[in-house]
């Protein structure tokens, strides 16, 4: 038999599947904040914040809701080399694939762009900007001088790239959004409708603010820990509801499991 | 299988340490406690008496506390001023959704989602230390707490849904709705979802799916043609075919 946990477990398998977006305080700012800049006169857009903080998603949200007002394309995780990159924007500028053996030429492609001003607006998403390199972010931007393609630029933040941030987004004018970690309310809500989205009401029920602010401290209010925790502590009810009923309660998730899927991912030690 | 004896020793590793400082502020506390009472003793049941006031209103609190934490279903605690403060409240919200609810062109200016856990305890404990602190702790009142079901939390959902507009409580109530076969609230939730986001293919699907259920076959056919010419959606397409062909 199917145990009501293991529904429970894969609702927190990390992915960005857009059916399970959910509006949080924090997320529906930045989406407004997003999709006013993307309607300002603006080159290019940076969207920052740290890993796990739902950038991914973001993005994909925004394409999939504004995809039949504007020309809108998400690019997702970096093309291995420059010539993919192009080769993608080509698809997408013209409809048509590369002919083979061919390659973009970048002055080319510029003209192309300049020529488009005015008659389309495309606006290009690009997620984990951070991977591509100095070189090619120069491009990108000489690209959106055109004013035809627009750029929305998505980083993580580190060190390291804070310094890539500096120096390629600093000097410009760019209309930075920052994502940060969610605070105990968004967190709450997010766990709550996430089970929710898949009829998991009881288990939603079992978890009380006590458990969710234990959460919430175990996470610092990050999504994908949010997401690994709650995988390991509905595993670990996984388990005692098939072999130790004893140990399981369905009202109410123990503080007890909550620490063990914490020792277990090393969010505590003995 | 899951290797789950490791971890529950570690737990309990992590535990003990943590319980350490804990066990030592206790040992302390009772150490005094012993002093004081033998000092109580040795003066007499008189003095006792006239000084003790405070350490019995002490002994009260502790009991109190114990009571609140037991998980019954019925539970005395003492009155506090307030008495509407304790009730786990389940009124205001009748057994028809539907007819209780603002209709659709009325709709209530959205608020800043107040966020909320809408879950019923099944302990009190903030209730019993409030009253715990009261002044007059003799008189008592019943507390009756229920165990939240199923359609109670529809409910809640419901209320949420009209302070925050949020689509995905409604989406969900449709959903939910029409998988327990009643449709009329299904689309009913169902046009909810669309009026607070207009863009919201499931929300259409499962309007149609509920006018198909309730004999309202031609309508759900002309707003779904409505539909797929304003977005050629697939799925929209998939369905419609279906309706055609009496398969929903
Ligand atoms: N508003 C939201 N609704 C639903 N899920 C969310 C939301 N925000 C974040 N998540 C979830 O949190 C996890 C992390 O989000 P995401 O992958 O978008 O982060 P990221 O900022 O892109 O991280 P990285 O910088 O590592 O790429 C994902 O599983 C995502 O589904
Ligand atoms: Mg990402």
């Amino acid at each position: 038999m199917k145990s009501r946990y293991e529904s429970a477990k894969n609702v927190f398998i990390d992915s960005i599947d857009i059916d399970d977006y959910i509006e949080l305080g924090t997320s529906v700012t930045a989406y407004k904040q997003l999709e006013h800049s993307i309607d300002k006169p603006l080159k290019m857009i940076l969207l920052f914040g740290r890993p796990g903080t739902g950038k991914s998603i973001l993005l994909n949200r925004i394409q999939q809701k504004l995809k039949y007002q504007k020309e809108i394309y998400y690019f997702d995780t970096p093309s291995i080399s420059e010539k993919e990159f192009f080769h993608k924007l080509f698809k997408v500028l013209t409809g048509k694939d590369l002919p083979k053996n061919t390659e973009v030429n970048f002055s080319a492609l510029v003209d192309f762009c300049k020529n488009l001003r005015g008659e389309r607006e495309i606006i290009i998403l690009l997620d984990e900007a951070q991977m591509y390199g100095p070189e090619l972010m120069e491009k990108i931007r000489l690209l959106s001088d055109s004013r035809a393609v627009k750029f929305v630029v998505s980083l993580h933040k580190t060190e390291n790239e804070d310094l890539i941030a500096k120096e390629h987004f600093q000097s410009r004018i760019w209309e930075v959004i920052e994502l940060k970690n969610a605070n105990k309310e968004d967190l709450t809500n997010y766990i709550h409708k996430k089970l929710l989205k898949k009829n998991l009401f009881e288990t939603a029920n079992s978890m009380k603010e006590k458990e969710l602010k234990l959460i919430h401290k175990f996470t610092g209010g990050n999504f994908r820990e949010c997401n690994k925790l709650l995988f390991t502590i509905f595993e670990i009810c996984e388990y005692y509801d098939r072999h130790e009923p004893s140990k399981i309660h369905y009202d109410k998730i123990p503080k007890r499991i909550i620490e063990m899927a914490a020792l277990k991912l090393g969010y505590i030690n003995v | 299988m899951y290797d789950i004896k490791p971890l529950e020793e570690e737990w309990k590793k992590y535990r003990r340490k943590k319980r350490r400082p804990y066990i030592v502020i206790a040992a302390f506390v009772l150490l005094a406690g012993a002093g004081l009472a033998a000092l109580y003793y040795t003066k007499g049941i008189d003095q006792l008496f006239s000084k003790g006031t405070n350490s019995t209103s002490k002994t009260q609190h502790t009991s109190l506390v114990f009571i609140a934490n037991k998980p019954l279903d019925r539970i005395e605690v003492a009155k506090p001023v307030h008495e509407e403060s304790l009730k786990v409240s389940s009124e205001g919200i009748s057994d028809e959704i539907v007819e209780d609810l603002p209709l659709a062109n009325n709709k209530p200016i959205r608020k800043k989602p107040r966020v909320k856990m809408h879950i019923v305890t099944t302990e009190m404990p903030s209730a019993a230390k409030k009253a715990a602190k009261k002044e007059n702790p003799h008189k008592k009142v019943h507390l009756n707490i229920k165990k939240v079901s199923a359609s109670h939390a529809y409910k809640e959902v419901a209320a949420r849904f009209r302070e925050t507009q949020d689509p995905a409580d409604s989406l969900f109530l449709a959903r939910a709705y029409y998988k327990m076969g009643k449709y009329k609230k299904a689309e009913y939730w169902a046009l909810q979802t669309n009026n607070v986001d207009s863009r919201n293919e499931e929300s259409i699907l499962l309007f149609a799916k509920a006018k198909v259920k309730r004999r309202h076959k031609n309508e759900a056919i002309r707003i779904l043609s409505k539909y797929i010419q304003q977005t050629n959606s697939t799925e929209a397409k998939i369905l419609l075919m279906k309706i055609k062909k009496g398969k929903v």
